[in-house]
């Protein structure tokens, strides 16, 4: 598996080796996006009236670098959505996924690989984003602790799970760019939210993706104080933290069961690779 | 007695096809039963639709069947799908099958390590391996998307064949490639079965792919498997002997009758007219009848010009086993008599 895991990560990286316009333009967008963000976030947007907005409104109290962390996250976890219905979709026309079906591995680890290989290529290049993002709005990145890593892991897995369930809509019905942008969309609305407002409509999907409350929980552990990081305890944070677990473990299981499930109904119709 | 490379056991397939109330079930395969010994070339034959496609896909274990069963080395295709990855390569059309931005020597080793055979240093040298064998060290790190059709149909060969498999399912190998590369990959199949006693299927559309490569054919057409046997015996059976003969003269009744009488079986071919009514085709029981049909021309006052000599061809013989022909199998044997006739008929 770890030689396969390999040349998953060498195609990532030669994929955007061999495009060089491509990582490019989507590295500028990415930029563009999160400039506008942390400039939002700090109250520098300017509106055609001529007036400067207030921090006020969805962004209501966020320091600027909250804001470059939540949109750094999205991004981290758009990936993991894409994935698999990206895999499903592969090259139309072409017969990769035939051949990707008829080999060693099944599919659902292919994506799994595809996933790491994906987050592997992701740091240098959001790296070098946001240090450009830093150096122009003058607000320095917060990077994460090490404690901030494992509700992030966790945050990527719940999203895995979701991209599987997306893969399987894929596997079946092929034609899912919508379906994925709408998905991603609600994933980017997860981010305007404060971390721990859960009043407002676009707050009612952090209840449904378990997302929302591991970003809280590395905000905590990023921006917090000492007690912040003391949630980490299992007495303070055990409840919230065991429901969102069972919640994530349970989106990444569904979301492998529905992907498996549609691989098998693909082959029963013998419409695997068929546009 | 060794285990066959690859079994087909009744294996059936319907696809359903439109939908709501025109959907309806459409045979692909009917009920298929096929042994393939290691080391054979089988070539799956039959007009646009026949389901040599379904067949190779069900082998590949990519479509499962709907009754019946697939084994390859004795694994069921759908119970240990596991089992028959790494056993079974395939090169699918067009070579389509390809990371078009990677180059000939990526591409190889990232579908050996999908196959998940051997170390990372192993990986590389089966690539390298089959990169010299196969010939395309010169392209080896061109990306895939600036080779010729044939040589991305070897790297695709390559890819599928570094994983070391006993079974490589081949489906329109030869489609859209020059005459000289076409010819280098028939070579290249004819190497595989009998140096590394792979087992290789091909579905094609080109006879004379089929019979230069095959040992044995299934002709199929619609979803039916017509006949299979060896490429001679088929022959044998259903391809014909027959000479086409240019006359100074048009042909007339009287000739025709002379023939019959001569005991031989004329018949005039389909593109009678663009060749001016000059010639007529002989079939022959044997040989020896030609000298007694020709004089029989002759002494109905008809002078001969020429004869060419048409020997029973594979296109001829799946237009027969089809009834695709409609008299036309003769023609498919020869396609270069039309211009030799005309030619050889005198000017008015």
């Amino acid at each position: 598996m770890h030689v396969l895991l390999w040349y998953e990560v060498k195609r990532g990286l030669l994929r955007r080796a061999r495009s060089p316009l491509e990582f490019v333009t989507e590295s500028l967008a990415v930029y563009i996006f999160l400039v506008v963000a942390v400039f939002a976030a700090s109250g520098r947007v300017a509106l055609p009236s001529g007036m400067a907005t207030s921090a006020s409104g969805g962004l209501e109290g966020r320091p600027a670098s909250e804001a470059m962390f939540a949109f750094a996250c999205v991004f981290c976890c758009l990936g993991a959505v894409q994935g698999a219905s990206l895999l499903a979709t592969e090259e139309p026309g072409s017969a990769i996924l035939d051949r990707l079906a008829m080999s060693a591995f099944p599919l659902w680890m292919i994506a799994l690989l595809r996933d790491i290989a994906s987050f592997v290529s992701f740091i240098p290049s959001m790296t070098l984003i946001l240090g450009a993002v830093s150096l122009t709005t003058g607000v320095p990145f917060p990077w994460p602790t090490a404690a901030a890593l494992a509700p992030m892991f966790m945050m990527r897995l719940s999203m895995l799970g979701i991209g599987y369930a997306l893969g399987a809509v894929a596997l079946l019905v092929k034609r899912v760019g919508g379906l994925v942008n709408l998905v991603s969309m609600a994933v980017f609305a997860l981010a305007l939210v404060p971390a721990r407002q859960w009043g407002s409509p676009v707050g009612a999907l952090g209840i449904v993706f378990p997302y929302r409350w591991w970003y809280g929980l590395a905000v905590d552990l990023t921006f917090g104080s000492r007690e912040a990081a003391q949630l980490l305890t299992w007495r303070e944070a055990g409840p919230g933290m065991g429901l969102a677990s069972i919640m994530t473990l349970a989106y990444f299981f569904a979301g492998f069961l529905a992907f498996s499930a549609a691989f098998r109904v693909s082959l029963r119709r013998g419409s695997l690779s068929r546009a | 007695m060794s285990l066959p490379a690859v079994e087909l056991d009744r294996a059936a397939r319907m696809f359903t096809a439109g939908a709501g109330r025109r959907r309806r079930s459409v045979v692909a395969v009917e009920e298929l039963s096929m042994c393939i010994a290691p080391g054979e070339v089988v070539g799956l034959l039959g007009p646009n639709g026949a389901g040599k496609s379904t067949v190779i896909a069900m082998m590949s274990g990519l479509v499962t069947p709907s009754s019946g069963r697939v084994l390859i080395e004795g694994y069921d295709t759908v119970q240990s799908r596991r089992q028959i990855a790494g056993r079974v390569g395939a090169v699918f059309d067009r070579a389509r099958t390809l990371y078009p931005r990677m180059t000939a020597r990526e591409n190889i080793e990232y579908f050996t390590a999908l196959m998940g055979r051997g170390s990372l240093m192993s990986v590389a040298g089966r690539a390298a391996h089959w990169i010299e064998s196969l010939g395309i060290c010169r392209w080896a790190d061109t990306p895939v998307n600036s080779l010729s059709m044939g040589t991305r149909q070897k790297v695709s060969l390559a890819a599928a064949l570094a994983a070391g498999p006993s079974v490589v399912l081949m489906d329109e190998p030869t489609l859209g490639l020059d005459v000289a590369s076409s010819l280098d990959l028939q070579e290249l199949i004819i190497r595989m079965a009998k140096e590394r006693g792979c087992a290789l299927v091909i579905a094609t559309h080109q006879m004379d792919v089929a019979e230069r490569v095959c040992d044995r054919v299934c002709i199929m057409s619609n979803g039916r498997a017509l006949a299979i046997d060896t490429v001679n015996a088929l022959l044998s059976v259903f391809g014909r002997r027959s000479y086409r003969v240019a006359l100074r003269a048009q042909v007339t009744e009287a000739v025709q009758a002379a023939i019959v009488q001569a005991g031989a079986l004329p018949s005039l071919p389909s593109d009678a007219g663009a060749v001016g009514g000059f010639v007529i085709d002989i079939d022959l029981g044997d040989d020896a009848g030609l000298p007694r049909a020709l004089e029989a021309i002759r002494t109905s006052g008809t002078e001969v010009e020429s004869v060419i000599r048409r020997e029973p061809c594979l296109a001829g013989a799946f237009l027969e086993i089809t009834g695709t022909g409609k008299g036309r199998s003769d023609d498919a044997c020869s396609p270069l008599v039309r211009g030799e006739a005309r030619a050889a008929a005198p000017s008015a």
